[in-house]
């Protein structure tokens, strides 16, 4: 007994269950959304139900009238200032768990009665009718009607013979109806049992006013009023939060640290952003740089000899503008990037042009033969070595005399290629 | 539903059995005058089964006659609502049919008779029968029965039944 003194500072969910079953069971679909409204949240002003459920104030308020009337939810007034300053009265509707249940248990009985004086009513009902005194008799008198000897009704005033009342036949089922309302009504019986004895706190039968920002779930400030000690966890505190239908979005964040640096690296500029794939001084760099193309490779190692001779650089340039431009072009295009310059004294100025005599010479070799198909040869010491083959560690090798006939076959091979 | 309770009568004596056997007859007219009898509240009394005490008697002034005031025991049978009883089919028509749970009739309308048993006068005797002929209740068959309501006078009690429910109907030996 001591246990049931205790108040429950929480609806319990028993009774939101038979709020809502009682509603469904017996009223309109806009009754029970209201009921749904005020079980999710005790206290609602009348506007708000009406922004929440997206009801006409009209309709809203004939629906409040029948379930006031039938006292499942009541009414607080309340003056407040409204947004033109003026004081208005504003509706706050909640419901009183306690009158509830007792209307519902109230009404039940009702309804039990009622069947009961129903059945009692076509056990006694006028079964016979006298057509000539118009005497009728229920089926209890039919023993005073009863003549055994004919075997006929007979009208206990008159002797007439009796007719059955066909306006009075009771109902096909009538005899079942309390049984059937008893075990259709079987669950709304057990919710009733199960919240028997439970007393409820003073601000649960009198709730206080939900801003409807609570509602909407705008407004998380809202109390929590965090699980007390002894207090079981219902799940109340966290169900039903916000009403308010926002666009359903999901934010998935993970590992933010890895994304920000993933962004970073993302933003880091390429090698041949930050640093100019033209000019350099430095060979080594140029290597490599140079390494990115195959035919810029090929180009490395064959081309040291014409570097040397900035001339023939020059000229091979000039030539590739004026002559084998088309050809040289789309050939070179491949190899656009590449020079070898050793020579550290050579300036920006010159630079694109070197790029572009290797691509030209290697080129020759390999698919332009039809003009090159007299190579001039060079003689360095015992071997003979074709001029495009002629590289500065050959030059390096060469005797003075062998050097000055180089030059000279180069001068003439360059010259017979400027024509 | 049968009950085996204390009950009381005043048995009105005449001055001629006064004498050495008074009390036997005074017995004697307590088992006339209450077994058999029908009262609203304690039913029919069906058998007296002791005899627990004869009060005085008091002579009626003017008239000699003695009024005994006895407590006895009887057996009483109290038919209630919704009750099921078993009964033998007495009278069968196109009404229904009567039946007596041994002192009380009970009328079973056919309203109150399963819907597909009909009614068959041509047949001897008249009976209720199913429409596959496997049920037949006619006169003098045994049948169970649910009190649905009872008339209580003062001379007695009438009752009428139904057959529509679980395990009623015709009894078979």
């Amino acid at each position: 007994m001591s246990e049931e003194q205790v108040l429950v500072t929480e609806v319990p969910s028993s009774l939101k269950q038979l709020a809502r079953l009682v509603v469904r069971g017996f009223y309109s679909i806009d009754d029970t959304l209201i009921i749904d409204m005020l079980v999710r949240n005790p206290c609602m002003k009348e506007d708000d139900i009406c922004e929440l459920l997206k009801f006409e104030k009209k309709m809203l308020r004939a629906r409040i009238a029948t379930l006031r009337a039938d006292k499942f939810i009541q009414v607080r007034l309340r003056m407040e200032t409204g947004e033109d300053g003026k004081a208005q009265k504003v509706n706050y509707y909640f419901i009183n768990y306690k009158t509830f249940v007792n209307v519902v248990k109230y009404k039940l009985d009702l309804m039990r009665k009622r069947m009961e004086t129903e059945e009692r009513d076509a056990t006694s009902r006028a079964s016979f009718k006298c057509p000539r005194c118009s005497k009728t008799f229920t089926d209890l008198e039919a023993d005073q009607l009863f003549d055994f000897i004919t075997g006929e009704f007979r009208c206990t005033y008159c002797r007439e013979i009796v007719e059955e009342d066909l306006s009075a036949l009771p109902k096909k089922d009538s005899r079942m109806q309390l049984a059937r309302f008893n075990s259709q009504i079987e669950p709304l019986y057990e919710l009733l049992r199960q919240v028997e004895g439970i007393l409820l706190a003073p601000e649960i039968l009198e709730p206080e006013p939900v801003d409807i920002n609570t509602i909407r779930g705008l407004d998380k400030s809202r109390v929590q009023g965090g699980a007390r000690p002894g207090e079981i966890w219902s799940g109340e505190a966290t169900r039903g939060q916000g009403f308010v239908v926002e666009e359903a979005r999901v934010d998935v964040t993970i590992g933010e640290a890895e994304t920000a640096s993933l962004a970073t690296d993302r933003k880091e500029q390429p090698i041949w952003m930050t640093e100019s794939t033209v000019i350099t001084t430095d060979e080594h760099q140029m290597d490599l740089l140079v390494g990115a193309s195959a035919e810029a490779e090929k180009t490395a190692t064959t081309n040291p000899k014409s570097n040397d001779d900035i001339m023939s650089v020059l000229l091979a340039h000039e030539k590739k503008g004026d002559t084998a431009a088309t050809a040289a072009a789309a050939s070179a295009s491949a190899a656009a990037v590449k020079p070898v310059v050793p020579d550290a004294s050579d300036s920006s100025d010159e630079e694109p042009i070197k790029e572009e005599s290797p691509p030209r010479l290697s080129v020759g070799e390999i698919a332009d033969s039809d003009d090159d198909e007299l190579l001039p040869v060079v003689n360095v010491g015992s071997q003979s070595v074709p001029i495009t083959e002629v590289d500065d560690k050959l030059i390096a090798e060469m005797t003075p005399q062998e050097k000055e006939a180089y030059i000279q076959i180069y001068q003439e091979y360059y010259s017979h290629m400027y024509d | 539903m049968f009950y085996h309770i204390s009950l009381e009568h005043d048995i009105l004596l005449h001055p001629r059995y006064f004498g050495p056997n008074l009390f036997d007859i005074v017995k004697q007219k307590l088992y006339t005058e209450v077994e058999g009898t029908c009262t609203g509240k304690y039913g029919f009394v069906i058998a007296v089964t002791n005899i627990d005490n004869v009060g005085a008697g008091l002579i009626q002034p003017g008239q000699g006659f003695v009024v005994y005031p006895v407590k006895y025991k009887a057996i009483v049978f109290r038919p209630f609502k919704g009750e099921v009883v078993d009964a033998v089919v007495t009278q069968v028509n196109k009404v229904g049919m009567f039946a007596e749970i041994g002192p009380l009739s009970c009328f079973i309308s056919h309203h109150s008779i399963p819907a597909d048993m009909e009614h068959c006068p041509n047949v001897q005797p008249a009976c209720y029968k199913s429409k596959d002929e496997d049920v037949v209740i006619a006169v003098d068959d045994v049948i169970r029965c649910k009190i649905v309501g009872t008339r209580v006078d003062a001379s007695g009690i009438f009752a009428i039944g139904t057959l529509m429910d679980d395990y009623l109907g015709l009894i078979s030996n």
